[in-house]
C-alpha cells in the first residue's frame, strides 16, 4: 500500500498540473464545461491506479495519456460531441481572446479549431507543452515521424488559413487558395 | 520562440517501448486521403515562430485562468477516501 506521505506528494504534484490538463483537454474537446469533466475523470481514474505509475517517470505525460484515453473512449461512445471542424466548437480560450481584443488570436483559434483532432494534439504536446515528438508518440500510440508529419500539417494550414484572413500582413501568396480545393466533406 | 528546441532535452530513455507500428495515419478520420510522410513540406522557420508564439500565449491564457474549487475538492475527497480505507 502507497504511504501516506506519498499520497499527499501526489495530491500535490496533482493539483499542480491541473491547469496543463484543462489546457489540453479544452484544445481536445473544445468546450471548457466538457473539459473539466474530462479533467475530473482523468484525477480520478490517476489516483485509482497510481499504483502503475512508475516513480521518477513524467506524471505529466502519464496524466496527459490517461486523459487522452479517456476523451477517446468518451467520444467513441458519443458523450462528447466533437465535430468541430467547422469551427463553432473552438477552443474556447478565444472567448477570452475576443473579450481582450487580439482578434489575431482569435483568428488563431478558430483556424486551430478546424484542425482534426490528431493534428491538434500533435501541435499542443509540442508546440504548446513542449513534449520531445518521442513522448508525445508514446502518449499518442503512434510512430515518431506520425506525430512530426501531424505537426507539420498543422502548421502549414494554420499560416494558410492566417495568410487568408490577414491578407497583406505575411508573406505567403495566394498558396493559401487550396485550402477550398481541400475541404471536402465525407 | 524555437519550438524545436525541446527535441534536444528528450533524455527519456525510459521507455523504449515505441512499437513503430507502420507510420500510418490509424485514426485520420477528418484529415482525408492524405500521406503520413509529408513532413518534409516543412514551413519556414519565421511562420512557425508566429506560429508558435500564438499557440503558446492562447495555451497561457488558459494555464493562467483561475481554478474553480472542485478540483481541489476532488483530490482532497480522494485523499480521504485512501486514508479511511
Amino acid at each position: 500500500m502507497i504511504e501516506t506521505s506519498d499520497a499527499t506528494n501526489l495530491q500535490k504534484e496533482l493539483a499542480q498540473l491541473v491547469p496543463n490538463l484543462r489546457a489540453f483537454a479544452r484544445s481536445l474537446c473544445g468546450n471548457a464545461d466538457q473539459a473539466d469533466d474530462l479533467v475530473q475523470e482523468t484525477l480520478v481514474k490517476a489516483w485509482r491506479s497510481r499504483e502503475s505509475f512508475a516513480e521518477g517517470s513524467n506524471l505529466k505525460a502519464w496524466l496527459f495519456t490517461i486523459l487522452r484515453n479517456t476523451f477517446l473512449s468518451e467520444r467513441r461512445k458519443r458523450k462528447f460531441e466533437v465535430h468541430d471542424t467547422d469551427g463553432k466548437l473552438a477552443m474556447q480560450l478565444s472567448v477570452k481572446g475576443e473579450q481582450s481584443g487580439h482578434m489575431d488570436l482569435v483568428d488563431f483559434a478558430k483556424a486551430f479549431a478546424t484542425l482534426p483532432q490528431e493534428q491538434r494534439e500533435a501541435l499542443i504536446l509540442v508546440g504548446a507543452e513542449g513534449f520531445a515528438y518521442e513522448d508525445a508518440a508514446l502518449m499518442c500510440g503512434c510512430a515518431v515521424g506520425t506525430i512530426k508529419s501531424r505537426v507539420n500539417r498543422a502548421r502549414v494550414k494554420l499560416s494558410e488559413m492566417l495568410a487568408v484572413d490577414e491578407p497583406g500582413t505575411t508573406d505567403v501568396d495566394d498558396d493559401g487558395a487550396e485550402i477550398d480545393s481541400r475541404a471536402t466533406v465525407g | 520562440m524555437n519550438d524545436e528546441g525541446n527535441e534536444a532535452d528528450n533524455t527519456a530513455g525510459r521507455q523504449k517501448l515505441m512499437d513503430q507500428k507502420d507510420g500510418k495515419d490509424v485514426q485520420a478520420g477528418t484529415a482525408g486521403a492524405m500521406p503520413a510522410d509529408d513532413s518534409h513540406v516543412a514551413l519556414p522557420k519565421e511562420a512557425q515562430g508566429r506560429i508558435g508564439q500564438h499557440l503558446r500565449r492562447i495555451y497561457g491564457e488558459i494555464l493562467s485562468e483561475p481554478l474553480p474549487d472542485k478540483f481541489s475538492q476532488l483530490l482532497d475527497n480522494l485523499a480521504k477516501t485512501e486514508r479511511s480505507e
